[in-house]
This record gives structure tokens, C-alpha cells and sequence, in this order.
């Protein structure tokens, strides 16, 4: 395309919109020989430019005022309405561009709200109530039991039997056991991948089906049925390349060979992150596993006839039944159903939640409230303007359409620009959430109801905040009566001010929570960060359980992968666990020889073996820890503390498995290691380091400390493994840093979030700031005229108006640090810690904002002419 | 809309056309506009200040014949009519009268 024949495309579409009519040839040739001409004279891109220019000077409607097309909209019902608002419109975009920095402020403070609570209310929608993506999901039910105690259990595959026996009121009943799984084949090394034994009917039960091959059937799920498969979409596409010939085929499944029949849809990874899935009778040992044995995750979808209520009441029955029947494992043991998403999610109604959400929602109306009074002061900057129209014959209704034009204009400004910063934000904290952590259908991003919660509390506040000066401005005869409504809006402002003294103290209280929160977590770190990561490398490996059937075979295998790494030139010490450092642990039951407590204490279990400690670079405060053997046990300083009095050595303890009634055997401690956190709370929980051949796992975590850098140490380490078994899958190759890292990833997540609320509630109050003082100042502008003729200094003119503001910040530090005093002493939280030095750096960080907020609205007093001030009135 | 008297840009418009030799148009008279005020001239005021000229009455304006070099388009020519002439030369003479009473000295 030359410029000879036609001009550019966008200029096209510009005139396009310009509303011509029947003149559109016409101009568009004019243009076009002159755009012709000026490219051959003065280039192209001065052409482009005279042209864009002249596009956007032609007349709206046409090349002369009052053009046929305008005309004949007047003309039409309810079209006068239309142009008038077209005008309305283009008038207020010139206006907003003229006035850049107000607008940009306004619309920056409501984009900022609108993203915080974006972020908020996102967040709560994901996990407390987005839900698992299968059909119809209300109706499927948890199926679960529950001991004197309140704790939660599985079921046991003889119950799971049972139930499936009966009716219930349910339609269908299916059962999963999660199980790390080994995928391997002759073409390519193995994957360690997260898989479940599941009943054959429970995709039919979540009403999905494989995308390629079957699904499972009645008689793949038998005991001695031939080995089958169903992979997970994902694995599909990234192992076999989408290879529809697979289906039908052998691969190696945790060392069995076993046929694959099927894919699951894209997305689909039931119940959390699933990748492999495996017939839940074809589980190792699974019919010889007693009813103590709770392994298995039941669900159940509700038949049409039934409720939540009916089905709990009928297993209730049936609970009590199995209860009489199998006393030995079966007393005290209730049935419960719960809706499936309750067992994922987090509880909304949860008190930690509702803060949180309603903190979102805090951030948004004050938002809205400084956004309000933006509004106000520009309303009071244009009250001569609003008075001129009115006295020329602008109608109240033309003059409120016209104010309220310009508030939505804002208000979509703003609201997409907060949309944006959510939308920002959100993929900012999900880079901080290590994979697989949370379930398949928990990624952050943004609801469709909350997209229109958000753009209706958008546009809703400018509608609503807007009204108020654009009524009372419409109001306005002359320029008395302008004056009178501007008294009105000042009124109205009186509340602001009393809002923007409430903000300051909000923000002291965040600011001092935020530099407590922090100071807390280093002085935790300090206290209890014992351990030497930096120089261990950590990989998990998965036994098959073909060939690593039996405990011995196990023992045997960690054994001799032990040796073998440990006789490796550069490594200092190699030890196994089944949970790393910061990344949770089996929860169990801590009975003390001696002890007559009514009930028992919790305590964190992780099986250590080879030199656990050694390799974490700590010292265990024992001389017998070399005489570890079956019975002996390692607790930590939080144990020996709270139940030993610090003397624990020599004393026995029980750990009982949660749910499980088998009579664990007595353990001696023989060592006090220190308080190293399991989980990702502040203070680190009481745990029992078991030994390892008490009950020898099939998932394990490797620990080696070496002298290298410890992921240059991954190749040789990888090989020597591989050299006992080329079957075997690892994965999660980390230096213990970063796992340690991603353990925590909810914690460093909340204070990310508390910093950002901070942040933003402190650019508020800011922003509330100056908009009041800023208004005080455009208010009071004629006095300070008079004042100044009469001979008042710059200086004392300030004062005056700096008074004001300073009463507002004096009494919001006040409220501010009265209430984070109380605040911190109910909670109890800065036990140890100097608790007048943070809120005295907050009430310093507020002071600093509100000075710099208030002084710049002051300024313009410099720049004041009192005769062009008084000449103006 | 000021009745019949013209604002400084619209008298230059009126005069362009009357300076110009057919076909009169926007772009010529655009291109003489800034030619001879030494300013850039947008045709957007061109067209408004043409719009208005003819809603006095000083123009009358018709669709001309396509052109080749025009992509084939139409383009709008005017004329301008007897009372725009009038209207043009008054204008003249009024100022040529001022000048001379500038130059003799005599302010009232």
C-alpha cells in the first residue's frame, strides 16, 4: 500500500469515527492529496503527523458545525440526549487531559484500592471457595470417620467394603489412596510423580472420562487383575509427546509392568495434583490390611432423594453398627460426611479469613472515602465555572450529567487500572507458591464475580461519592448561591477530615504490625535457626513396591545407598528422612512413661537414618546417640523442655500413630537435638526423631553435606544412585536452602501481602492528606489574600493551614498508637521484643508521610499574589 | 455565530478564495493559508471556517467532478458569492481608511 492511493489505516478508522456522514469521500481525499504532497516534500513521518492532526481538528459530526448527520440524531427521540452526552463526554476528556496530575491522582487512588482488594478477595475466593472442578460438586460428600477426640480419619479398606454394601443415600462410592508413583519405561529415565490407587468407579462418581482409552472397570480393580494405568494429561504430552498409539501399551509403574488404558482430560489431576492413577485393588497388601489401617479417602455423591443431613445421619447408624460388630478396632470411632470442598478449602467463616477479607474491603472504601474527597475538592475548585453555566440556561440535570461524565470517566480510568495491578500482583505472589503445593484448581486468578464486584464497586463509588458535590453544585444560582453550596461541600468535607484522622491511626497500626512482624521473624530466625543449609544438596527418591516389598529389602537398599554415597570423594555426611526441614511432618500422639495427663500431647514424627544431624550441621546433645537402634529415640529441646524439664535422656515415650489403636512399643530417648522448625509457624513444635527400621518408608528424603556447592555435587550423587537401581525415580533435587524456602512459602507470601496492605493504606492516607489539605488551601485562598495585604508573613499563613493538619495527623497518631498498644498487649505477640521502638519508627514513618503529604498543598501559599486573589473575588 | 461580520481567520479564508484561481477547494486554500500567514494550518479549521462562511451566505459550494489523481474521489469546490466579494471588499476598505488616518497622524 503507497501513500499515493490511500492514507494509513488508522487515519482511516479515526475519520471513520468522526461521524462525516456522506462528506467522509470527500475530506478523506482532501487529506489524502495533501498527505500525498507533504510526503514527497517533507517525508513521510512530518506527513503522518500534519495528518493525525488535521484528523483530530475536523469538526465532530462533520467538516461544519451542525453537519446533516448531527442534525438528524438531534432531530430523533432521545437523540438531543445522545449528542449532548457525546459533548459532554469529549469536553470532559479534554478537561481531564488538561488537568493530568488530578486526574491521574484520582484515578491512581481508586486503581490502588480496587487492586489491593482485587488481590484480597481473590485470595479468598481461590481457597475458601472456588471448589474442585467436577460436575455438579455440592452433592459430593466426604466420607470420613472421626475419634473421641475430634481428630479426623480415614477408612479402612474393610470398611470401604462395607459401606459400598449398603445404599446410604448415596448414588455412588468411591475410595483413593494417595501414593508417590515411579514411572519408567526403555526409552527414558524414570519420573517420580504424584499418583493414587483409586476405586474403579470414582472418575464415573466425579463424572469425567479419559480423553484417549477407558476408564477403569469392575475387573481391573480386583486383587490379582492385570497391572493397569490411567496417566494424567500433562505426563502425556510431556513423556510420550501426545502419543495416541501409547494406549494399550506397557510402561513400568513403580517397578510393574502395567498396561496403560487411558488419559484424563487436560486439567484434570484428581483429588490434588494426580498424575498417574492406578485400580485401588491392585494396592499392595491391600486386602490383608486390617480395619485399624485408615488409609483410604472416601467419597460418595448423594443420590437425588438425598441430603447432607440424611446421608450423616444414616452413617451415623451405620458407624454405630460397625462400632458393635468390630469392637477391637471400631469403638469410639464415628462416620461423618462433609462436602468435599470442605475438606480442601479453607474454612471461610474462620476468624484469621474474615480479617483478612475484611481488611481487602477496608482498603477499598478508603479508597473510596479519599477518592470522595478528590471529588469534593475538584467540585470546589469549579464552583465560579458550574455558576457561569447555570447562569447561561445549563440545566441542573445537563450540569449533574456533565459532573457525573467526568467521575466515571475517572472511575474507569481508575478501574481498570486497579483491575490491572491486581491482575499484576496476583501473578507476582503466585511465583512465590512452589509447585504442586496447593491443588490443581487453586491458581490465582481472578473470578468473574470478583472482576464485577470490583468494576461495580469502581464505577458504583464515583456514582455514588460523585452525586453528592455534583447535586449541590447544581444547585448554584450565581454566584452567591455558588458560594452558598461551596459552604455545603466544606460541610460535607468536615467528615473527611475526621476520615483521614481515623486512616492515619489505621496506618500506625499496620506500619507498627509490619516492623513487629519482621523484627519477630529475625529474632525467631536468630533463636532458632540451628541448622547449616547452605551446603546440603536434598533429592526424594520412591522404592518400587514390586521389588521393595518388604521392610528388610528396604532396610538393605538405604543401607547400601548410604555406604555407597558416604565412600564418594567431597562428601562430609549423608543421612535420610522422611520430611526435610521446614516442610511438615506426620502429626502423632505422645505418651510419657509416668505420666497420668488426661489426654495426650501432640508431637511432629519424622524417621531419620545415617547421620541426619551431622549433615544438617548440628550438634546432638548426646553421648549415646551412636547406639541408636530400634527402641531408641531423638527428641527435640521443645520435648525434653516441656515434658522432661530438660531431662530427657534416659526416659521413655510411646508415639502413637493418629487413629491407629496398635500399642506402639516404648522408646528410650537417647538425644536432645535443637528446636528445628518442621512447619512454617513462628515457633518451632515438639519433634520425635523416630528410628528407621522401626517402620522402614518407601519415600525418603536424601540429605548430603559436601564440601562443593552443593547442586554441583547433583550429577555424581544422581549416578551413584541410579548404579543400585535404574528403576528408581528422583526427584525434588534442591539444595536445602530452596527447599527449606519453598517450605515457608506461606509465611514470606503473608508478610509480602502485609507490606503491600501497608504500603497502600500508607498511600492513602497520603493521598487523603493532601486532598483535604489541598481543598483548605483552594478554600481558604481569598483570606489568605486579605491576610497577606494586611501584612501576614508566608510563613504564618502557612501555619495557619499547616494547624489544621497537624490536628488531624496529632490526633490519628494518637488513636493509632493508643490502639496498636492495646492491640499488641491482648495478643501478646512482642513477648521479648521492644515494643516502643517499633511503634515509635511507625508513628515516624506516618509523621514523614503526613509532612510531605501536607506540605506540598502549603507550597502553593508561596506563589500567592494577594491583589490578583482579592481582584479574582 | 457573529451574523454577517467575519473573525480574522475566516476573512483570511474569504480572501484565499478570492485570491485563488479555480478549482477552489479546501487544500488549495489550506496551502495558500499557510503559505501566506506563515502559520500551520490544520484542515479542520479550513472546513469550519468554510462551514461558517457558507452559512453567511459569502460562499456557495457544489461536489465537483472526480479527478484522477484523487483516487477517483469527489471533491467539494466552491464559489464566492457576490455579497461574499462585497463583504471582502469593505473589509479592505475599512482598513486602507484606518491606515490612512494612521498615517496622517489623526487619532479621532
Amino acid at each position: 500500500m503507497t501513500p499515493a492511493n490511500r492514507l494509513p489505516p488508522l487515519a482511516r478508522l479515526l475519520l471513520r469515527c468522526r461521524g462525516l456522514g456522506s462528506r467522509r469521500a470527500e475530506v478523506e481525499s482532501d487529506l489524502l492529496e495533501l498527505y500525498v504532497e507533504r510526503s514527497a516534500r517533507s517525508g513521510t513521518p512530518y506527513a503522518r503527523r500534519r495528518l493525525y492532526r488535521d484528523v483530530m481538528s475536523l469538526p465532530s459530526g462533520g467538516p461544519r458545525v451542525g453537519s446533516e448527520s448531527r442534525q438528524a440524531l438531534g432531530s430523533r427521540a432521545g437523540g438531543r440526549w445522545i449528542v449532548d452526552a457525546a459533548d459532554d463526554l469529549r469536553q470532559c476528556v479534554r478537561l481531564l487531559f488538561a488537568k493530568r496530575p488530578r486526574t491521574l491522582a484520582t484515578a491512581a487512588v481508586l486503581a490502588l484500592g480496587i487492586g489491593v482488594t482485587g488481590i484480597v478477595l481473590t485470595l479468598v475466593e481461590v481457597l475458601c471457595i472456588r471448589g474442585l472442578p467436577i460436575a455438579d460438586v455440592n452433592r459430593v460428600m466426604f466420607i470420613g470417620g472421626r475419634d473421641t477426640s475430634g481428630r479426623p480419619l480415614g477408612l479402612s479398606y474393610p470398611e470401604f467394603q462395607d459401606l459400598t454394601k449398603t445404599s446410604l443415600g448415596f448414588s455412588a462410592i468411591g475410595a483413593f489412596s494417595p501414593a508417590p508413583m515411579t514411572l519408567a519405561d526403555e526409552a527414558q529415565a524414570p519420573d517420580g510423580l504424584s499418583g493414587a490407587f483409586i476405586s474403579a468407579n470414582c472418575f464415573k462418581l466425579t463424572g469425567d472420562r479419559p480423553v484417549v482409552g477407558r476408564d477403569f472397570t469392575a475387573s481391573d480393580d480386583l486383587p490379582n487383575a492385570r497391572p493397569v494405568a490411567i496417566l494424567g494429561f500433562s505426563v502425556w504430552i510431556t513423556r510420550y509427546g501426545g502419543d495416541r498409539g501409547l494406549v494399550g501399551r506397557a510402561i513400568r509403574v513403580n517397578g510393574i509392568t502395567t498396561t496403560l488404558v487411558g488419559v484424563m482430560p487436560d486439567g484434570f489431576k484428581f483429588p490434588t495434583n494426580m498424575e498417574v492413577w492406578l485400580p485401588l485393588g491392585t494396592m499392595p497388601g491391600i486386602s490383608s490390611l486390617p480395619r485399624s489401617a485408615r488409609l483410604l479417602s472416601v467419597v460418595g455423591r448423594l443420590s437425588t432423594d438425598a441430603t447432607q443431613q440424611s446421608a450423616s445421619g444414616a452413617l451415623a447408624s451405620f458407624g454405630r453398627e460397625l462400632s458393635r460388630d468390630y469392637p477391637a478396632s471400631n469403638r469410639d470411632i464415628s462416620l461423618t460426611v462433609t462436602p468435599i470442598n470442605d475438606r480442601y478449602h479453607s474454612n471461610i467463616k474462620d476468624p484469621a479469613w474474615i480479617a483478612f477479607a475484611t481488611a481487602g474491603v477496608l482498603v477499598l472504601l478508603v479508597a473510596c472515602a479519599n477518592v470522595a474527597t478528590l471529588l469534593l475538592l475538584h467540585a470546589s475548585e469549579r464552583l465560579r465555572e458550574i455558576a457561569l453555566r447555570s447562569a447561561l440556561g445549563a440545566t441542573r440535570g445537563r450540569i449533574v450529567r456533565m459532573l457525573l461524565v467526568e467521575d466515571l470517566v475517572i472511575a474507569g480510568v481508575g478501574t481498570v487500572a486497579g483491575l490491572a495491578f491486581a491482575w499484576l500482583g496476583l501473578r507476582a505472589l503466585w511465583r512465590l507458591v512452589p509447585p504442586d503445593v496447593l491443588p490443581y484448581w487453586m491458581d490465582f486468578t481472578m473470578d468473574r464475580l470478583v472482576l464485577t464486584v470490583l468494576a461495580a464497586a469502581g464505577l458504583g463509588t464515583s456514582i455514588v461519592f460523585g452525586l453528592v458535590p455534583a447535586a449541590q453544585l447544581a444547585r448554584a444560582r450565581g454566584l452567591s448561591g455558588a458560594t452558598a453550596q461551596g459552604h455545603g461541600i466544606a460541610r460535607a468535607g468536615r467528615w473527611n477530615a475526621a476520615f483521614v484522622a481515623l486512616q492515619v491511626a489505621v496506618s500506625v497500626l499496620l506500619v507498627a504490625q509490619l516492623t513487629l512482624g519482621v523484627r519477630l521473624v529475625r529474632d525467631s530466625n536468630r533463636r532458632t535457626e540451628v541448622i547449616d543449609s547452605s551446603r546440603v544438596l536434598t533429592m526424594s527418591l520412591t522404592l518400587s513396591n514390586q521389588e521393595y516389598q518388604t521392610p528388610e529389602t528396604r532396610s538393605a537398599f538405604y543401607r547400601s545407598l548410604l555406604e555407597r554415597l558416604s565412600g564418594l570423594s567431597g562428601v562430609a555426611a549423608v543421612g535420610l528422612a522422611t520430611s526435610l526441614p521446614s516442610n511438615g511432618a506426620p502429626i502423632a500422639q505422645l505418651v510419657v512413661e509416668g505420666s497420668t495427663a488426661p489426654s495426650l500431647p501432640n508431637v511432629w514424627t519424622v524417621r531419620i537414618e545415617g547421620q541426619y544431624f551431622q549433615a544438617l550441621g548440628i550438634d546432638v546433645n548426646s553421648a549415646r546417640l551412636d547406639e541408636r537402634n530400634s527402641t531408641s529415640v531423638v527428641v527435640n529441646q521443645i520435648v525434653a523442655d516441656r515434658y522432661f524439664g530438660g531431662r530427657a535422656v534416659g526416659k521413655r515415650i510411646r508415639v502413637r500413630q493418629s487413629g491407629s489403636d496398635i500399642s506402639a512399643p516404648w522408646l528410650t530417648i537417647v538425644g536432645i537435638a535443637p528446636a528445628i522448625r518442621q512447619r512454617d509457624i513462628p515457633d518451632p513444635d515438639p519433634v520425635v526423631y523416630l528410628p528407621w527400621n522401626q517402620s522402614v518408608p518407601s519415600t525418603a528424603a536424601l540429605l548430603i553435606q559436601g564440601s562443593a556447592k552443593p547442586l554441583e555435587m547433583a550429577p555424581e550423587i544422581r549416578e551413584a544412585v541410579r548404579g543400585l537401581d535404574r528403576d528408581l525415580a528422583i526427584y525434588r533435587i534442591l539444595t536445602l536452602d530452596q527447599a527449606v524456602d519453598q517450605g515457608r512459602w506461606n509465611s514470606r507470601m503473608s508478610q509480602i501481602l502485609i507490606a503491600f496492605i501497608t504500603a497502600v493504606t500508607l498511600g492513602l492516607c497520603a493521598a487523603g492528606l493532601f486532598a483535604v489539605t489541598a481543598r483548605s488551601v483552594a478554600e481558604r485562598m481569598k483570606e489568605m489574600g486579605i491576610r497577606s495585604a494586611l501584612g501576614a508573613r508566608r510563613g504564618q499563613l502557612s501555619w495557619l493551614i499547616a494547624r489544621r493538619a497537624l490536628r488531624q495527623v496529632a490526633i490519628g497518631l494518637l488513636l493509632g498508637v493508643g490502639v496498636t498498644t492495646v492491640w499488641e498487649m491482648s495478643n501478646g505477640a512482642a513477648a521479648g521484643l521492644n515494643q516502643p521502638l517499633s511503634l515509635g519508627l511507625a508513628a515516624a514513618v506516618m509523621l514523614a508521610v503526613c509532612c510531605v503529604s501536607c506540605g506540598i498543598p502549603i507550597l502553593r501559599l508561596r506563589r500567592l499574589n494577594p491583589l490578583a486573589v482579592i481582584r479574582d473575588e | 455565530m457573529k451574523g454577517d461580520r467575519l473573525g480574522e481567520f475566516e476573512e483570511f479564508t474569504l480572501l484565499a478564495l478570492c485570491a485563488l484561481d479555480a478549482p477552489l477547494y479546501a487544500v488549495p486554500v489550506q496551502r495558500f493559508l499557510e503559505a501566506q500567514t506563515d502559520r500551520d494550518v490544520s484542515m479542520g479549521a479550513v472546513y469550519a471556517a468554510l462551514g461558517r462562511l457558507e452559512a453567511k451566505g459569502f460562499l456557495r459550494s457544489s461536489l465537483g467532478p472526480a479527478s484522477g489523481h484523487r483516487g477517483g474521489k469527489p471533491k467539494r469546490v466552491y464559489d464566492v458569492t457576490a455579497s461574499g466579494f462585497r463583504t471582502a471588499r469593505s473589509l479592505h476598505h475599512a482598513r486602507v481608511r484606518i491606515w490612512q488616518l494612521i498615517g496622517e497622524g489623526r487619532r479621532s
